[in-house]
């Protein structure tokens, strides 16, 4: 799996032979990974690090042994095991291909560390986050800190903020002067 | 707190600007940033209570009380921490930065 959050959100599994993915980490069928979306089949899973290719030699069809859980399911989690065996369904490992990375924001070119460069300085909430960290100051108390990070991300509740969250009216937003 | 430190500057209009014109200006080194962090968060802090102050205990300071209040706590802060004073911290009232010994 991998463990860099900016490269996983923006690629995922191309499944092969599938014995370089993580059945339930990686993100390889759907949108999120198995193991968030079928949470509690991964909590009660017996085989949490297999590959795709180990899961399929196991027998991933209902009743398949790729599904040796540490106890007894209940019918709701039989049917959770049911959908996921219908996404795989549609799924076909191809012996002859190596599982690969895709890069989502340019399929065709794949990974470059120009484009991820691209990415990042485009997006101005990076910077400020360099910001942030000159908030923490040893000689400062945490409450202090905490005050000026909330500041900064413009999270404190000030009149406009509560007046988004739909907490106060629109009638109560004088300033506090009254004017 | 720019008149106490004896120093000039016209406030940006964001808060992230602020933030780092303010810290930048007495000079660029690391142990100048850092004190001018401090005062800014503790500028900030100071700022924020009074406006609690105002708005829900109807009552407030003057702009001497707040500035009392930045001098006195920036004081505690670097002594409760063992900083140093080169030239002691009996003139923090009126000039800091030699207190520090950052002229």
């Amino acid at each position: 799996m991998c463990t860099c959050y900016f490269f996983f959100y923006k690629s995922v599994c191309k499944v092969g032979k599938g014995a370089n993915t993580s059945f339930w980490k990686d993100r390889w069928l759907g949108d999120i990974p198995l193991c968030q979306r079928f949470s509690r089949l991964f909590d009660l899973s017996s085989y949490k690090s297999s590959t795709v290719a180990e899961m399929f030699s196991l027998g991933w069809e209902e009743g398949g042994l790729a599904w040796g859980c540490r106890r007894r399911l209940w019918d709701w989690e039989e049917e959770m095991i049911g959908e996921c065996c219908r996404l795989l369904d549609n799924f076909v490992l191809q012996t002859d291909v190596h599982d690969r990375w895709q890069w989502l924001h340019d399929v065709a070119g794949g990974y470059t560390v120009r484009g991820a460069y691209y990415i990042l300085t485009s997006q101005a909430q990076h910077i400020r986050d360099d910001r942030g960290e000159l908030v923490w100051h040893k000689h400062v108390p945490l409450n202090v800190s905490i005050l000026a990070w909330r500041l900064l991300r413009d999270r404190l509740l000030t009149r406009n903020n509560l007046l988004r969250r739909g907490i106060v009216q629109h009638t109560a937003t004088q300033c506090v002067t009254g004017c | 707190m720019r008149y106490w430190l004896g120093v000039s500057g016209v406030d940006p209009y964001n808060v992230h600007d602020h933030f780092l014109q303010f810290t930048n200006a007495i000079g660029s080194t690391r142990t100048r940033t850092s004190f001018m962090r401090l005062l800014w968060l503790l500028g900030v802090w100071v700022i924020w209570n009074e406006r609690n102050h105002r708005l829900f205990n109807n009552d407030q300071n003057s702009m001497l009380d707040l500035m009392e209040k930045v001098k006195c706590n920036s004081l505690w802060w670097l002594k409760a921490n063992n900083v140093t004073f080169p030239l002691g911290s009996q003139r923090w009232w009126s000039d800091p930065l030699m207190c520090l010994g950052f002229d």
